[in-house]
């Protein structure tokens, strides 16, 4: 598409508390980033690295270019991440089970430190449920609420069986290929005092599984939520990695606050949101904006533009998968409002008053100005792009096709 | 010489002329990248993925 941006990003520079917009050319497109403390990120080499406080994060878990990583403040309630041992772990067995030992602990790991622990499980010849071989360990919780574990773990063999668990009672199997997998599981806490688990049990969903299997496991992640979000490590007590932010990108001269498209191409971490979140194109306030954010309803994409927080457009859909890249364009000019996704026209609106002239003055990756985490964007942007124009439905179509 | 003056109809960047509307996309994108870069490297940032940049 011929039309130029009046603002670009294309996630692939930064450095503390900035990543840089490729247009314009003279800085005043940059987001302010904001984390207040170290992350860890897949890096260009596929391995987990960590990251300082403010370093924005350039994902690769995607393949292919990078996405700018957003995430809600998360705590790692497992206390030593990278040392899943005997000292770290409770082990026990059921039946003819044997109670899981670690035949070794200095193993190459994910992030290329020699931290991996060797275990074997064994379930020996019962085909019951009460045949097991499971390490664990209890940690406080709130009833009724999610939990995710994730770990990553390396099997020598391909479709190598493992139940997992990250509160509640039931196992969820997980087949492991050969090599490092990374697996997960959510689960709503039924007590006060849950317990994750990893190992083996027969006769569950999965029937008579392998009974006796050799495993590295590293980087145990417990969180309070409904997915998992990137490696938080920990060594002797628990660690919160910090909400990620951008702001401050644009001023009223790069932006046409009367005539404009605001584009997005990113991904949610699921489907159904715990609170409403999202990115705008605003004034300092909030009260002027052009929002694109995700719902609690199921899927759903919402944009709005408010004038004087007074709703003039309001579009919703709800029959795009939210966890994929998609790319969403709205358009404002007077008595003209669009929203494209993926190609597609979703909904017009031919009744809009529009800000005045210079209201316009930055993107942020939240709702209404708010700044504190709960309303911050929870995604991975691949692009972002604020045109000085409505653009034409032509090329509407064209900059939101796959 | 064979192909005499069809000298960069495919490049490192992509195909010369990408559609009907604007000649010159790819000279374009490869401008502002190289301004980007050389403005990225002038503030001590660190640059990952240039090659992902298409800005039109």
């Amino acid at each position: 598409m011929a039309t130029k941006p009046s603002l670009a990003l294309i996630p692939s520079a930064y450095k503390a508390s900035k990543v840089y917009s490729i247009l314009p050319n003279n800085g005043d497109g940059d987001f302010t980033f904001s984390r207040g403390s170290e992350a860890t990120r897949i890096n260009k080499d596929g391995l987990i690295e960590t990251v300082l406080d403010n370093i924005p994060r350039l994902d690769y878990s995607d393949g292919g270019c990078p996405s700018l990583l957003l995430e809600p403040q998360r705590t790692n309630l497992f206390e030593n991440s990278s040392r899943v041992n005997e000292a770290n772990t409770s082990n026990f067995a059921i039946g003819t089970g044997q109670t899981p030992t670690v035949l070794s602990e200095n193993n190459l790991a994910p992030d290329g430190s020699l931290t991996a622990c060797e275990w074997n499980f064994n379930v020996g010849s019962g085909v019951t449920t009460d045949d097991a071989s499971l390490i664990n360990k209890s940690y406080a919780t709130t009833s009724g609420v999610d939990y995710t574990l994730s770990v990553y773990i390396y099997a020598e063999l391909d479709n190598t069986k493992i139940y997992i668990r990250a509160a509640g009672s039931i196992y969820s199997l997980r087949t492991l290929n050969a090599g490092w997998n990374k697996v997960e599981v959510t689960d709503t806490a039924t007590s006060t005092s849950s317990s994750w688990l990893i190992g083996l049990r027969q006769a569950f969903s999965g029937g008579i599984i392998n009974s006796n299997i050799t495993v590295k496991i590293w980087g145990l992640q417990v969180e309070e939520g409904s997915y998992v979000t990137s490696y938080i490590p920990t060594s002797g007590g628990a660690a919160t990695r910090d909400n990620d932010f951008i702001s401050g990108a644009g001023n009223a001269n790069l932006f046409n606050s009367l005539d404009g498209t605001f584009f997005v191409q990113m991904a949610s971490f699921l489907n159904t949101q715990t609170n409403s979140n999202g990115i705008e194109l605003s004034d300092s306030s909030g009260q002027n904006r052009v929002t694109i954010q995700y719902d609690t309803t199921n899927n759903q994409i919402r944009a709005e533009i408010k004038v004087a927080n007074v709703t003039e457009a309001l579009f919703f859909t709800s029959t795009y998968d939210v966890t994929n890249f998609n790319k969403i364009a709205v358009t404002y000019k007077y008595n003209e409002a669009k929203l494209y996704i993926n190609g597609n026209l979703i909904s017009t609106d031919t009744n809009v008053n529009i800000f005045a002239e210079d209201t316009l003055t930055e993107v942020r990756s939240t709702i209404a100005g708010i700044s504190s985490g709960a309303f911050n964007l929870q995604a991975k942007i691949k692009d972002l792009r604020v045109y000085d124009k409505a653009l034409t439905d032509a090329e509407l179509i064209e900059l939101t096709s796959n | 010489m064979t192909n005499w003056g069809k000298i960069y109809n495919t490049t490192l960047w992509g195909i010369g002329v990408i559609n009907n509307i604007f000649w010159g996309i790819v000279y374009y994108n490869d401008k502002v990248r190289k301004d980007y870069v050389d403005r990225v490297n002038s503030d001590g940032g660190v640059i990952e993925s240039s090659m992902c940049i298409k800005v039109i």
